[in-house]
């Protein structure tokens, strides 16, 4: 009886002993759509199953323009998250701080996992340093989405939409009273810049240069300025695009409401857009973005150019034990069966080649030809540099692209203020 | 003697002990931050990782940064776009709703239900109203045969729609207080101005303005101050654009510290920002000292 009694005791005073060596991590994400946090709920769920030691409490930290204000409280606060999903681009900024746990180091102490399946552009922009500071999540890339039926009414044959200038007479036929052939992103955010981008690699132009191993914008080259040109012919010359919202290019209102043909966006509408054929009848689907073509771009060299985009996890320093454990979902996160489910429900791009070739999802390629345009574009996909300055480049380039569409300025010169004022702000510490 | 003493003493004690909570409170959320900030200024700081001190670069490049000037002086545009406009509508609601007519309560809480609404809220509000296919506003200029108007996507109208929006926001807690002022005024002045013939316009220049005065400054220096720390209707509305043509002081701040991480040269320019308050404080200090010395 005694012993019986002492055993309770024992038992009841050590359950919360082991049970306290569960190690409870922290997961910040901003997955917007309703699906794919239920998609993430069953895989963390499925995680901590095989990983009964570790549980992940995912939150949620809404808009994305508010994220970086978070953060910066939260580490003031000595709180931060363990884990935290977020645009690669904001890399180098962390790595700065310190209060980042360098990826490579946990790669290098991890003889079984296989760093070469996941796509080397993935981890190029994971970089700070020429070392790996975060690992990439899930990736997507940027395509024309178009109307068919408008497409139809009008003549056109989507197959031959190649060239800007393919893209200028297309949007010029599909504009009628009240609708526009295309849109142009108009605002001074990252949506706008990164798009813009696109148009700058395919009139062969560069972002940044290295020229002594330090690196100088080269965006105000005579691609920038036909990139640039281009936007503002679309719309004050030929009229054949309107702006988007300010700082809503993103939003594809415009598209589902059928008052625009053509637009650039991402494969994570797709849910969204398969919504609206419902209910709607929307007949669309999505092309290739075009090269600049022989009359932009003088030794045209027909480059196709999409940006990528996506998240990555960023794993906060805490102790050895939860980075450790923030290591082990980081892995599950990036291996092929994460991937294939993650991509088959949420329509972004798998980060690894394993998952990409798998049966399972070429066989959803086959049955969404829509994804497939992404998961094919993937080969032409440049990235944006995760130099620690590049928001700031970002956000001065964004003002001035502005400036250009609202003609304050001339393209050159607002390519030009942009570059020196990028040029000051990439040279500070220099000759320190 | 002794005993006096002590009893001094006790009433310090006394004193503090009853100022503390005061105290305390400011010094944590006031002071604090206050003193913090002005360090801050001096530093080269991404707001997470180490700081770096560089004197005073960050007030040296921040006269030099177009871009804060051109702040500036889009605070000043708002400022005056909305403070005496706001308080002409404000003075004009206090003395239509002051004389007894019916359904005064109900006008009076009309006009003051947009101050208890939260600014984000009411924005947003704003965004729809103005909405530039849509928006309420642009379909009656419509109706009545006008062009729509690019209220929130133009540089030309966006400072426009938020002095609007604010105006209309603010002018129902600034006819509170000139319903406080007009009851501090004796009738016994107008009843003697009505006995000597005066007219209505006659007595409002002559009695109301005069004697108002004092409630006008009050309310003019606030709405000043307030205005220079406006930040959330632009937040809602504008996110300082387009071109920036509504970023105004607080946005600039907020736009560098969390957007840019440049939370250093945030800190220079939010200290800017308290010294032109506190000149506007000493300025209302200094009128209304000399207005008592008159009266």
């Amino acid at each position: 009886m005694r012993r019986v009694f002492f055993s309770m005791i024992t038992f009841l005073i050590g359950a919360p002993l082991l049970a306290a060596e569960v190690i409870e991590l922290t997961f910040w994400h901003g997955i917007e759509s309703p699906d794919s946090v239920r998609v993430l709920e069953d895989k963390i769920t499925l995680f901590e199953k095989q990983h009964p030691d570790i549980r992940i409490r995912a939150q949620n930290y809404g808009a994305a323009d508010q994220v970086s204000a978070k953060i910066m409280i939260a580490v003031a606060g000595r709180r931060p998250p363990d884990l935290m999903w977020w645009a690669p681009a904001f890399t180098g900024r962390m790595a700065k701080t310190g209060k980042i746990v360098k990826i490579g180091d946990l790669i290098a102490r991890d003889p079984d996992f296989d760093a070469t399946d996941i796509y080397q552009g993935l981890w190029d922009v994971s970089r700070y340093q020429g070392e790996i500071w975060t690992v990439p999540f899930d990736a997507n890339n940027l395509a024309l989405y178009y109307n068919k039926d408008h497409f139809a009414a009008a003549g056109i044959n989507p197959d031959e939409l190649n060239t800007w200038s393919d893209l200028l007479r297309a949007a010029e036929k599909l504009t009628t009273d009240n609708r526009y052939g295309f849109q142009i992103p108009m605002g001074n955010n990252e949506w706008t810049v990164w798009v813009w981008q696109t148009f700058l690699w395919q009139a062969d132009g560069e972002f940044l240069t290295k020229e002594n191993n330090w690196p100088a914008p080269a965006f105000d080259s005579a691609a920038g300025q036909a990139a640039l040109n281009y936007w503002m012919d679309f719309v004050h010359k030929y009229h054949a695009a309107n702006f988007s919202e300010p700082d809503a290019g993103y939003k594809t209102d415009d598209f589902v409401a059928e008052r625009i043909s053509m637009m650039i966006n991402g494969p994570w509408n797709y849910g969204a857009l398969k919504q609206a054929a419902a209910e709607t009848g929307l007949n669309y689907g999505a092309l290739f973005l075009p090269s600049a073509g022989p009359d932009y771009a003088p030794q045209d060299s027909g480059r196709r150019a999409t940006n990528i985009g996506g998240e990555n996890l960023f794993v906060f320093k805490s102790n050895p034990a939860r980075e450790q454990a923030a290591w082990e979902f980081a892995k599950f996160v990036m291996s092929p069966a994460f991937q294939v489910d993650w991509a088959l429900r949420t329509g972004y791009l798998p980060v690894c080649r394993s998952a990409q070739q798998s049966p399972q999802y070429q066989q959803f390629l086959a049955e969404n030809p829509f994804i497939k345009v992404f998961a094919d574009q993937m080969q032409y996909g440049h990235a944006r540099p995760s130099i620690p300055q590049y928001r700031k480049i970002s956000r001065l380039l964004g003002k001035q692209i502005e400036r250009a569409l609202y003609r304050k300025k001339s393209a050159a010169d607002a390519l030009n203020d942009a570059a020196a004022s990028s040029t000051r702000i990439l040279n500070k510490g220099r000759y320190r | 003697m002794v005993k006096q003493k002590s009893r001094y003493l006790s009433d310090r004690t006394a004193a503090w002990f009853y100022l503390a909570p005061a105290l305390i409170l400011l010094s944590i959320f006031v002071l604090y931050p206050t003193v913090k900030l002005f360090l801050t200024g001096f530093y080269e700081w991404d707001g997470m990782g180490d700081k770096t001190y560089i004197g005073l670069t960050n007030y040296r490049f921040l006269l030099q940064d177009s871009e804060f000037w051109y702040t500036v002086k889009n605070s000043f545009i708002f400022i005056l776009g909305t403070v005496p406009t706001g308080m002409a509508l404000a003075l004009v609601l206090a003395l239509l709703l002051q004389k007894k007519i019916r359904g005064r309560g109900l006008f009076r809480t009309l006009f003051f239900s947009p101050v208890v609404t939260s600014l984000v809220a009411a924005g947003l509000i704003w965004v729809w109203l103005l909405n530039y296919d849509y928006g309420i506003i642009n379909r009656l200029l419509m109706q009545l045969g006008f062009e729509k108007i690019p209220w929130l996507v133009s540089d030309q109208y966006a400072m426009l729609s938020v002095i609007m929006m604010t105006i209309w926001k603010d002018a129902g807690y600034n006819m509170i207080l000139f319903l406080a002022g007009l009851s501090t005024i004796s009738s016994t002045y107008y009843e003697a101005a009505r006995i000597d013939g005066a007219s209505t316009w006659q007595s409002f220049w002559s009695i109301t303005w005069p004697l108002l005065m004092p409630t006008t400054i009050f309310i003019m220096v606030v709405r000043i101050i307030f205005s220079f720390r406006t930040f959330e209707q632009i937040y809602a509305m504008t996110k300082g654009g387009p071109t920036g043509s509504t970023t105004v002081f607080v946005y600039y701040i907020y736009e560098k510290a969390f957007q840019g991480f440049e939370v250093g040269y945030a800190s220079a320019a939010a200290m800017v920002l308290l010294v032109l308050v506190l000149f506007f404080t000493g300025l209302q200090f200094a009128v209304t000292r000399k207005m008592r010395r008159v009266t």
